[in-house]
């Protein structure tokens, strides 16, 4: 049987989606601080703070930032649509990186130091997880023969079985989208302040975190298509809400036990272990298809 | 007039009459006499690949054949065409021969004496005792017809705009002479189905890009045009070396022969395509080769625009993709293209980080993106040819428009410092903005570009391993020319909106290649449907690019840029229509006081510095190389193709 | 109350400026985002940027170097916003008032809301110092500042004791100009 989502439950995946990212950085907020013995604020707080910043004046520097702050949102809009609805998995990529290069234009726009080096941070975090995620998306499309999202799920067992390890490299990737330590590199809030967005007030600023919404929803979303359950609707539901979380709970421990690292350490282990993994990973798929072909 | 003279009409004023007007230039009274003949020349280039090209659409399986047997010169009775090419050639090798003495080059000197032996050996006595045919065959199909269109229209805006910018400099006439010349000599090498005639244009553009290097005359320019002519020797050398291999071993004198190859392939044929490939990989400035198209900076803009968009590094592109179809009798060669494109992509990508010359940049990713062109013909499956033929027809756009932006920057601020032009959108946003959409159209969606890259993922499915290369190199790319973006933008308040006076010689053909990149970008549905399936269809592919009502379906994905494009203006018309009003605007953070301190940097030295990879990237190259023809030889000695 | 006013005072972002202080009353800001004070159940965050932030938190006397600074910081910040002087010396110039370089408290350059003397003061007293300068935030409607008829608050320290009410509030006076002439020679 061929699963194939409703055209409703598109819909309604897209609209949900940033209010799902949300509620993902809202737990996160609260479990790390249940981590860190403390209280924490409620779950709804990403709510809250954007709310807010929407009820702020703004004040900026240049209207390109605007320009930069929609285009961003705009092109990770389009890209969630597309992943609701199955489209294209590397035109969702694409669009993705895309809607980085504008928030790293926003941040270059203005010369101001922090946010000149947190749009040069932004970068080397491209360079460090734009591979993996491409190769990761490569990998799916190498084993589903197509590129196709909705292809997935006519598979004859989930993705996860085949390919695990790209899966573990996209953490890396995922680390660096959640700006969370040892890769939270660009916004280093200690540090450089808050990076890419310290130019950003009010409503714009809102905009950049609703963005971030929409990032988590679709990294999180292209990890648990590996866990899709083919030709049984209900279970792949629960998988994949299941794994989504499991991915996003060792994240806040990764998060909670490691300090930040230089964007060198970055680079290198980006290569050494991301890469390494999906090309070992393949490799495998490739030898024993080879094996199972010659026997 | 009947149809095949105008197509004889057509080839005519895409090739002769440039050359023909280039001559002239030499020899112009005056600057008014001169700019008539540069019109002349570029008027017919134009108008003759429009020509051209509607002819081919209309000719019976779209292609032009055209043998060109003997011509009557009176007062000498019939020539053959094949004679009057080979002279030409022995004039051409001579004149190098007298070149490399003159400049003392005496690599390109000893190879330019061994290729004018074996040239007038073969030419004069081994090809009459073994009946070799007499006429020169010219093959237009879609892909010549579209490299046509390339060459003439962009080439003849970057004429225009060097009509503009070499005003009040030395030896013009020399200068255009070349110029023009080059874009007949260029068509004439893409028309050419006979080797012997391929060669002579090759070397034709040999010669006019040294000429064009070395046009400021000072030490500098001499010694990279120098360079630059001997690694094209080297090029050219592997050409006629590859004619006589072929003629002898396997009496193939045309490239349509050896793409439309079948049955049992003899060892030396597979030489032969290794040492073609070979001489591309030398015009493409592939790696190890890189270093003449670098040094080729020193010209003045408008000949590195030419040199790197659209003519010379693409006569590469188009003879490897012309060869293509071959590689599937031979796997190893295609292979080994691959390797060494993807490699030439993913270190010039690296390498691109390090660089804070505007021109050295754009270098860099002009060698990036040859060497993705020819990893996907490496590759050869139809998908990938297609995106090859998408990235041809796009890069040469966008390189043509950010070459000519940078050279107004060169030409008005004396600059190709990128940390020079920090926060050039306030100072001068028009010119600024044209390099701003040249880097768009580079790298974002939904233009050609990155199509054309979309597409070379989707095909390296055929050979895997590639796209390590490729996600690499394309995360590298990403950052070097955002960087230089972020450059451009960086102001720390509204720009102010004053009159920028641009020349129209400047302003007409950088406005024209604008609209291409964008326009061409929005109906690549139709540029699909007109030029890239029926080339790839014209060497012998399965068709396998559909373009359906406003998508590109590929057979494993879909891409829509006319949806994108809609929704990603949408947008910014959204953004546009914003008010900021000075009561909301305020100066950058920077602690409560001014910004002290000036930006600049990221250029990631320790990973990317030319001084650190270099070494290692020439290596890795050359190694390559030797490789590559090291399995020729070896094919031809175990006498079993690979 | 609308759903804005409400998210205005769950999530008050704080930017803590030290003007000249001797650090005492900065550590114990930074004692309150420990997990023992743990502000951030409020939603508080410290954002260490104006343009991100609704509270400002100054530490110290005013003197001649810092005036811009402030002012600076200050402007930064989007309205709506409220300004907190932490400590002897942040509300009044402490027992640096007449040194020859300091100005007096922060009220001298910007509008401050609430004061929270202590010397320095404990960390409860900031906290209850930022929750009451939410409560001016509630009469702010759609993101304008509409002036405060309230007046600067003064916290109770722990202790009971009730400080002398601080200088006068200084919002009427205009902020200093960076030509503005210092009152001393040295300067």
């Amino acid at each position: 049987m061929n699963f194939q989502p409703s055209i409703l439950f598109s819909i309604l995946l897209s609209i949900a989606a940033p209010f799902i990212g949300m509620l993902i950085l809202g737990f996160d907020r609260k479990i790390t601080a249940r981590m860190q013995n403390r209280v924490g604020p409620p779950i709804l707080q990403p709510f809250y703070d954007v709310v807010k910043l929407f009820g702020k004046s703004e004040l900026m520097v240049k209207k390109a930032q605007i320009l930069f702050a929609l285009m961003f949102v705009g092109t990770l809009l389009l890209s969630t649509v597309l992943l609701c609805f199955g489209g294209d998995l590397l035109v969702i990529f694409f669009l993705i990186s895309t809607g980085m290069i504008f928030y790293t234009l926003g941040a270059y726009s203005v010369k101001s130091g922090f946010s000149f080096i947190g749009g040069n941070r932004e970068l080397y975090q491209m360079l460090a997880y734009e591979p993996i995620f491409m190769l990761t998306v490569f990998s799916v499309g190498l084993i589903t023969k197509s590129f196709r999202v909705d292809q997935i799920f006519g598979l004859e067992v989930p993705l996860v079985a085949i390919i695990p390890l790209p899966l573990v490299s996209m953490m890396i990737v995922f680390l660096i989208k959640m700006q969370k330590s040892p890769f939270d590199i660009s916004t280093a809030h200690t540090e450089i302040i808050s990076g890419p967005m310290i130019e950003y007030s009010g409503g714009y600023l809102a905009l950049l975190k609703i963005a971030h919404w929409y990032e988590i929803f679709l990294v999180i979303g292209i990890m648990s298509l590996f866990f899709v359950v083919p030709g049984n609707p209900v279970l792949t539901v629960v998988s994949m809400a299941a794994a989504g979380l499991a991915i996003y709970f060792v994240s806040i421990i990764i998060d909670n036990v490691t300090a930040r690292v230089h964007w060198n350490t970055m680079l290198r282990l980006s290569a050494a272990i991301g890469i390494t993994l999906i090309v070992v990973n393949v490799a495998i798929v490739y030898i024993v298809a080879y094996i199972a072909g010659g026997a | 007039m009947d149809g095949e003279s105008a197509k004889i009409t057509a080839i005519a004023l895409t090739t002769l009459a440039p050359l023909l007007a280039g001559l002239l230039c030499y020899i112009a009274p005056g600057r008014k006499s001169r700019n008539v003949l540069i019109s002349a020349g570029i008027v017919s280039a134009m108008a003759g690949s429009v020509l051209l090209f509607l002819l081919l659409r209309g000719s019976p399986g779209h292609t032009i054949r055209i043998e060109l047997g003997s011509v009557a010169i009176p007062g000498l009775g019939a020539i053959s065409a094949n004679e009057i090419i080979t002279i030409a050639e022995i004039t051409l090798a001579a004149a190098f021969i007298y070149l490399a003495a003159r400049i003392k080059a005496f690599y390109a000197l000893a190879l330019s004496i061994a290729q004018l032996g074996a040239m007038i050996w073969y030419e004069f006595s081994y090809a009459p005792a073994h009946g070799s045919e007499h006429a020169v065959r010219i093959l237009i199909d879609y892909w010549s017809g579209t490299m046509c269109l390339i060459v003439s229209i962009i080439g003849s805006l970057i004429v225009i705009y060097a009509v503009k910018y070499m005003e009040g400099q030395h030896s013009q006439n020399r200068f255009f002479a070349y110029f023009v010349g080059f874009l007949g000599a260029m068509n004439a090498a893409v028309f050419c189905d006979s080797l012997a005639a391929f060669l002579l244009f090759w070397e034709i553009t040999t010669l006019a890009s040294y000429m064009l290097i070395k046009h400021e005359q000072n030490t500098e320019s001499l010694q990279n045009a120098k360079r630059a002519f001997q690694l094209n020797v080297i090029g050219g050398a592997g050409i006629s070396a590859a004619i006589i291999v072929l003629g002898i071993a396997c009496n193939i004198s045309s490239l349509g022969e050896i793409a439309a190859l079948e049955g049992a392939i003899a060892p030396a044929l597979m030489l032969g395509v290794i040492l073609l490939c070979f001489g591309a990989i030398v015009k493409s400035a592939q790696v190890p080769f890189q270093s003449w198209l670098l040094g080729a900076m020193v010209a003045p803009t408008p000949v590195s625009a030419l040199l790197h968009s659209s003519t010379m590094v693409k006569l590469g592109i188009y003879l490897i993709i012309r060869l293509s179809p071959a590689f599937s009798h031979f796997p190893a060669v295609g292979y080994m293209l691959a390797l060494i494109g993807g490699f030439s992509f993913v270190s010039t990508a690296i390498i691109a980080i390090s660089q804070n010359n505007a021109k050295k940049v754009l270098a860099y990713s002009t060698i990036g993106n040859l060497g993705l062109i020819i990893m996907l013909a490496g590759i050869h499956t139809s998908l990938a040819i297609s995106a090859a033929i998408i990235l041809t027809i796009f890069h040469a756009i966008s390189k043509a428009l950010l070459f000519m932006g940078v050279g107004v920057v060169q030409h008005e601020m004396h600059t190709r410092d990128i940390e020079d032009t920090e926060g050039m959108i306030a100072k001068r946003p028009l010119i600024a903005t044209i390099i701003l959409m040249g880097i768009v159209t580079m790298i974002i969606p939904p233009f050609g570009v990155f199509v054309g890259k979309y597409m070379a993922i989707q095909a390296s499915v055929a050979a895997p391993w590639m796209m390590i290369l490729l996600a690499v190199g394309s995360a590298a790319t990403v950052v070097y020319y955002v960087k230089w973006f972020g450059r451009l933008i960086s102001t720390d308040r509204e720009m102010e909106r004053k009159p920028e006076h641009m020349s129209t010689l400047f302003s007409t053909p950088l406005a024209a290649l604008l609209a291409g990149a964008i326009g061409l970008s929005f109906v690549i549905v139709q540029v699909v449907a007109w030029f890239v399936d029926p080339a790839v269809a014209s060497m012998g592919y399965d068709v396998v690019l559909q373009a359906i009502s406003v998508e590109v379906v590929t057979p494993s994905g879909y891409i829509s840029s006319i949806a994108i494009g809609a929704s990603m203006a949408a947008v910014l018309l959204a953004g546009l229509m914003i008010k900021l009003d000075d009561s909301k605007k305020t100066r950058p953070y920077s602690c409560g006081i001014e910004f002290p301190g000036e930006l600049g940097g990221m250029y990631m030295h320790g990973y990317a510095g030319e001084d650190k990879v270099n070494k290692y990237v020439n290596f890795a190259g050359i190694a390559l190389i030797m490789i590559f023809v090291a399995i020729g030889i070896i094919a031809m000695a175990v006498g079993k193709v690979m | 109350m609308g759903i804005v006013e409400k998210s205005r005072l769950k999530s008050p972002w704080i930017l803590h400026y030290d003007c000249s202080s001797c650090n005492g009353c900065d550590i114990e800001i930074l004692a309150c985002l420990t997990p023992y004070y743990d502000i951030e159940r409020f939603g508080i965050l410290s954002k260490g940027n104006p343009k991100h932030s609704d509270v400002l938190l100054v530490t110290g006397g005013v003197n001649h170097r810092n005036k811009t600074v402030l002012k600076n910081l200050y402007d930064q910040m989007p309205a709506p916003k409220v300004v907190i002087a932490i400590g002897a010396c942040g509300s009044t110039g402490g027992i640096f008032h007449n040194c020859y370089n300091i100005l007096g408290g922060a009220d001298k350059i910007v509008p401050v809301d609430v004061y929270v003397p202590g010397c320095p003061p404990r960390p409860e007293a900031i906290i209850d110092g930022v929750v009451k300068a939410l409560d001016k935030l509630k009469h702010l409607q759609n993101g304008t500042w509409k002036e405060p008829e309230t007046g600067p608050i003064v916290v109770e320290t722990a202790v009971g004791a009730k400080p002398a009410p601080a200088a006068k509030y200084a919002n009427a006076a205009p902020a200093p100009t960076l030509n503005s002439q210092p009152t001393n020679k040295e300067a």
